[in-house]
């Protein structure tokens, strides 16, 4: 058929080389072309849906009878100071528990394989991760206790110890309530967190620490020279991934903390839009945030991936 | 060879994926499965009537029928062995299904009105789904109904929702001779039955001798049973806190009412958060904060924490709602720790009447009540199955049980219940699977007393109060020449057709529930920081807090109840 | 780091004292993570009343098996069980299979639509269409009140993807190519070398995969409610609680309820502890065999043939 048209000669045959080519790797189209159509339906389709951004949706109207309000909704975001409070109260926060969550998961995990004994290490690695499966609800009522004024643990330590001379409220003290956040975070995800760490570290060749030995490095510099490049990658892939999610720092700690004393810093986006869009019914301003956070994600992980091709030539994409 | 495999594989997982999808497209929705069981006897209409209950069955009991109810309340359904629900299956061909809240109740909604998935009935946020056009309206099928019709006819102005339909059978309080009130279970300043004893069985009536008697007691008792005493708590635990919020419009005289002051005469809504009730109040509580009788901690407690405090008996004051700690009531009661208990006390400012309680027979909201749905299977069998159920001996079936062997009948008209039966009532879980409770709580009920003066239920009943009150409440409440607790406060007041404001659906997201929402936030903010501040601080903190409160324009808030107020007295005058 | 300056002088003590206070600080990790836990138990197996008490640290106080009676007492937890433990059990499977073959893909640098395909995947974990356009989608494809609705919209983790095919990326590129030189097909190459050489990581990705399916209860409520035959674990559980909740606070109505209260026993912070402990015992109890992938690694021996 296309020699019947020799004025495309070269485009025929160009044609001709990426269908042999698209030919070539048909399998491997034949292993993810369902999976892009699966989530096109189940993620791409839905988002039609952000069509309620523009609207003043009501769930009894639908798509088709709310009304249009154009930019009304980013509008009262926009020019609501809670939300930019909430704004940077999350990137704090966020910053925060991405920085001490790395810090300890993978700080941990190399400590943990350094543990020679198979059956302290599984011991300690199961019992690690115990406090990922305990709901946020135990666990801040756990650290309010601990944290009390009246006979808390923490309290009764510091004063054993003669660092304060009265107790502390450390719940109804703005500048604490970060770090709180952050702690809680390390103390119930950190060794959940180590799990893909330590599976990354077991697959690091035996080898290579062999051949560290007889060149006469010792510990910390296997740890430094083999280990963690030999983990590299994933420590890489996981912050990019993470840095999208800047803007989810959770809201269950923040709601369960935040009172009024330390309201100014514990509100967070979701906690915004729990409280003005979906308590509220209403689900345009709800949809407004959600494409707000989306957009910063997506600049977010463009601007990591490019930096990080840039210093340590590793791309998420 | 490879590439067959490759693709056999390939396609089973295809298929694995795809066959549910397609299974579910194909497959109908799950259609009415009725499953009521079919009764093996046969049944004569009318003169049939059951030996074990004595009451009547439906006409069309032979012909088994199942409702799904949604209903708002985190709960868990009946078990299915009930044998109250049963037998009630067996009389009238009914089953309720129920479906109880789990999660959120706004995003439940929501999808459900997004959708239109509604079950058979609902019990809800009542504005939304009628707006939503979920309900069917109900005034021209009720007369048809005798015992609906006369239960609701008497509230019928208050039924009418604004497009002059009425879509909702309100099942709480539509009474019209209520039972008197024994126990405040609404707001209240709460005091330690102990302080008062202590001080000679006083009433105290203003905040400044309400305070002083726990300055007192606590200098006299720095410690009780070895905890270091509490003077005054205020739980500030998320929606909790209206512990924290709410007492300056109780101070004021009014009611529940809720986040506005309502003049009782000219019925105009204003921002009670910053009068000077509120800020003489705040003061009053700074005051007693240096006088070291509020620790800093109760505004970081949560609700467990709370009500651990409480039940150690160490605390002697407290403003909330009864039944925001019956919790920790109970632990004291089970302790006999009865001096420890609690009771509220008449405190309003100087001059003025307080009125915590709502006289019962007043009016009705109109919107806190069962809805049926255009998706309902069978409208008027499911009217039909209410108006059976408010028959008085089906209700003293559902509430009361069968007698001699869940109840006495007393010779002076009353009942009291048998003390395994109490047993029974006393724990949720049994009262729940073995009793008519759910149902008769979730339908169209009497509450009250009957036209006799009988009490429809246990909670109506003084004999049956009183039972169960314990040797030193009753000398305490005779110290003061009283039956019932309630009587401490002022009698039950009457309350205008428009209330309680927090009923009142201020519309999805308007600028009106934005502006309430405001004002409910600078205060939750403010508060205690003027609580804690330093005295001379706090003139300073108290004109930040009411410009926060200005800058937030409050307006399109009172506005709207203003607006909605004016209409419903309008038409109902 | 500040003992390696002083591995000179210290000498062949090294070990021993890193080895001494690596042993310490885990000594100090057992007790900091085991403690919440451990309470929870405590908790769970106290007196419900006296639990409100508070001040439960260690130890039961009043011990009782009531919470635990109450929680099994549930008529549906068994089909609760099995609906939980089917969910979980395909999710997994289908779960680790679907992500190790679109890590494998992508992982392909020949691949034509590498990059597109990549971003393709990458943008739907930043950006989410909300409640009610996904329930419309669910509700169309028919999907309400039928069990696919706890496989299908979760199926393809793009995290877990993007984590499989970087560990896959690290794995040397001689694996592959002598596979292929042996005229080995793309299938063949992703399970007979990709899978069984990323154990590791795919074991890590079935314990996300069965937690998150273990743990989620938020489907049940939206799109199962109404069908009791489709109730999970977590739902029946959050049911619990949510009862137990109800009864210690009757809010909102104008209700007259005089008289005495229902002095009920079950109180949430009890169901909530009960509930977590039987929540969690399935998953430790499986957890050892996968862990035996992490913990030890298998990868080594493959490499080196």
């Amino acid at each position: 058929m296309t020699e019947l048209n020799p004025a495309l000669p070269r485009a025929t045959k160009k044609w001709k080389k990426t269908l042999r080519l698209y030919s070539q790797q048909k399998s491997l189209f034949f292993m993810i072309l369902p999976w892009m159509i699966f989530t096109f339906i189940f993620n791409y389709l839905p988002l039609t849906g952000w069509i309620m951004a523009f609207q003043n949706f009501r769930p009894g109207k639908g798509y088709w009878k709310s009304p249009f309000v154009g930019f009304d909704q980013f509008a009262f975001l926009f020019r609501e100071q809670g939300f930019w409070r909430a704004f940077r109260n999350t990137l704090a926060m966020s910053t925060m528990n991405l920085v001490f969550g790395f810090v300890f998961a993978i700080g941990f995990a190399l400590l943990l394989n350094e543990i020679k004994n198979t059956y302290f290490k599984r011991t300690v690695q199961t019992i690690s991760y115990l406090p990922h499966f305990l709901s946020w609800i135990i666990v801040c009522g756990l650290i309010s206790n601990i944290l009390s004024t009246s006979d808390g643990a923490f309290n009764n330590l510091l004063m054993w110890l003669g660092i304060i001379d009265k107790p502390i409220l450390w719940l109804g003290e703005p500048k604490y309530f970060w770090w709180i956040v952050a702690f809680a975070n390390v103390w119930k995800e950190t060794g959940w967190n180590s799990i893909i760490y330590l599976a990354a570290m077991s697959s690091i060749d035996t080898s290579l620490y062999e051949a560290c030995e007889i060149d006469g490095g010792n510990r910390y510099r296997k740890m430094w020279h083999i280990t963690l490049p030999g983990i590299r990658p994933t420590i890489l892939v996981l912050l990019i991934m993470n840095l999208g999610f800047i803007l989810n720092a959770g809201f269950e700690v923040q709601y369960l903390f935040g009172r009024g004393l330390v309201m100014d810093v514990s509100e967070t986006i979701d906690i915004f839009v729990l409280k003005y869009g979906i308590t509220l019914g209403n689900y345009s301003l709800a949809t407004a945030a959600g494409i707000f956070k989306s957009v910063i994600s997506i600049f977010m992980i463009v601007t990591t991936n490019y930096l990080s091709g840039k210093i340590e030539d590793e791309r998420l994409f | 060879m490879d590439k067959r495999r490759l693709s056999r594989i390939c396609s089973f997982i295809l298929i694995s994926c795809l066959i549910p999808i397609s299974a579910a497209c194909v497959k109908n929705p799950p259609m009415n499965r009725a499953t009521g069981q079919a009764t093996s006897t046969p049944m004569d209409t009318g003169s049939y009537i059951d030996e074990d209950t004595g009451l009547t069955p439906m006409p069309d009991a032979h012909n088994p029928i199942t409702f799904k109810i949604f209903i708002r309340d985190p709960s868990a359904a009946p078990s299915k062995s009930n044998p109250v629900l049963r037998k009630i299956t067996e009389l009238t061909g009914v089953t309720i299904e129920y479906e109880f809240l789990v999660g959120d109740l706004a995003q439940k909604q929501g999808v459900m009105i997004a959708s239109e998935d509604y079950p058979d009935a609902i019990f809800a946020e009542a504005n939304k789904f009628i707006d939503a056009g979920a309900f069917i309206p109900l005034e021209d099928k009720l007369p048809n109904y005798p015992n609906l019709y006369a239960h609701y006819s008497p509230f019928a102005d208050d039924m009418t929702y604004i497009d002059g339909h009425q879509y909702i059978l309100e099942i709480y309080s539509v009474t019209l001779n209520a039972a008197p009130l024994f126990e405040p279970t609404g707001p209240g300043f709460f005091i330690q039955k102990a302080v008062l004893e202590d001080a000679g069985y006083p009433i105290p009536r203003t905040l400044d001798e309400y305070f002083q008697l726990i300055e007192n007691y606590k200098a006299k008792y720095p410690e009780i049973d070895g905890i270091k005493t509490i003077g005054f708590e205020i739980l500030c635990d998320g929606w909790r806190d209206f512990c924290l919020r709410n007492p300056p419009q109780h101070l004021m005289g009014a009611g529940n009412d809720g986040d506005a002051y309502v003049d009782p005469i000219t019925f105009k809504a204003s921002l009670y958060q910053i009068s000077d009730t509120a800020k003489d109040y705040y003061r009053k509580l700074n005051e007693v904060y240096h006088k070291g009788l509020i620790e800093a901690e109760t505004f970081t407690q949560n609700y467990d924490q709370y009500i651990s405090r409480l039940s150690s008996g160490a605390v002697l004051g407290f403003f909330d709602q009864g039944w925001n700690f019956i919790p920790a009531h109970n632990v004291l009661e089970a302790e006999k720790k009865y001096n420890r208990t609690y009771i509220a006390v008449p405190i309003a400012n100087p001059g003025v009447k307080d009125s915590y309680l709502d006289a019962p027979s007043g009016s009705i909201p109109g919107n806190n009540g069962i809805g049926i749905t255009k998706k309902c299977k069978d409208p008027d069998r499911l009217l039909a199955f209410y108006d059976w159920l408010l028959q008085e001996d089906v209700q003293n079936y559902l509430q009361w049980g069968i007698e001699g062997r869940d109840y006495i009948q007393l010779s002076g008209g009353g009942k009291v219940f048998t003390e395994t039966r109490r047993k029974i009532q006393n724990d949720d879980a049994t009262k729940r699977d073995l009793t008519g409770y759910i149902l008769w709580n979730y339908s169209p009920k009497r509450q009250g007393l009957y036209e006799n003066g009988e009490p429809c239920g246990p909670d109506d009943s003084a004999d049956e109060y009183l039972m169960s009150m314990s040797d030193y409440d009753r000398s305490f409440l005779k110290k003061y020449g009283i039956k019932y607790p309630a009587q401490l406060l002022s009698d039950p007041v009457e309350r205008p057709a428009y209330y309680p404001l927090w009923a009142m659906s201020l519309g999805d997201g308007s600028a009106a529930s934005v502006a309430a929402n405001k004002v409910v936030e600078t205060c939750r903010k403010y508060y205690p920081r003027l609580i804690l501040s330093a005295p001379d601080e706090f003139d300073r903190l108290w004109q930040e807090f009411v410009t926060e409160i200005q800058n937030g324009n409050p307006q399109p808030y009172l506005d709207e109840i203003n607006r909605r107020i004016a209409e419903i007295m309008n038409r109902n005058r | 780091m500040i003992a390696s300056k002083k591995k000179f002088k210290l000498g062949s003590i090294e070990p021993i004292v890193f080895r001494t206070v690596n042993t310490i600080i885990m000594l100090i990790v057992i007790v900091v993570m085991l403690y919440p836990f451990w309470n929870t138990v405590a908790v769970s197996l106290n007196n419900p009343q006296d639990t409100l008490k508070g001040g439960i640290t260690l130890f039961p106080r009043i011990f009782s098996t009531y919470n635990y009676e109450t929680v099994f007492k549930n008529r549906l937890l068994l089909i609760a069980s099995v609906n939980s433990v089917l969910r979980t059990g395909i999710s997994t499977i289908l779960g680790v299979i679907v992500a190790a073959m679109i890590a494998y893909v992508l992982s392909r640098p020949e691949f034509l639509w590498r990059k597109f395909a990549t971003r393709y995947f990458l943008v739907t974990m930043y950006v989410s269409a909300g409640l009610i356009p996904n329930y419309f989608l669910i509700r169309d494809l028919g999907m309400i009140n039928d069990f696919s609705v706890y496989i299908l919209p979760g199926l393809v983790s793009v995290f877990n993807v993007i984590v499989v095919r970087s560990y896959i990326k690290s794995l040397p590129s001689s694996l592959f190519e002598a596979a292929f030189i042996d005229g080995v097909g793309h299938f063949r190459c992703f399970l007979l070398i990709a899978m069984p050489c990323s154990k590791p990581v795919l074991a890590t990705v079935a314990l996300w995969c069965a937690v998150g399916a273990w743990n989620s209860w938020f489907d049940t409520f939206i799109y199962c409610s109404s069908d009791e035959n489709l109730t999970t674990l977590q739902y029946e559980m959050m049911k619990m609680l949510a009862a137990a909740m109800s009864s210690s606070s009757r809010s909102g109505d104008a209700i007259y309820q005089a008289g005495q209260a229902a002095s009920n026993m079950v109180t949430p912070v009890s169901i909530r502890a009960a509930i977590t402990v039987v929540a969690a015992v399935p998953i430790l109890v499986v957890y050892p065999f996968l862990q035996k992938y992490f913990v030890k690694g298998v990868m080594i021996g493959s490499v080196k043939e």
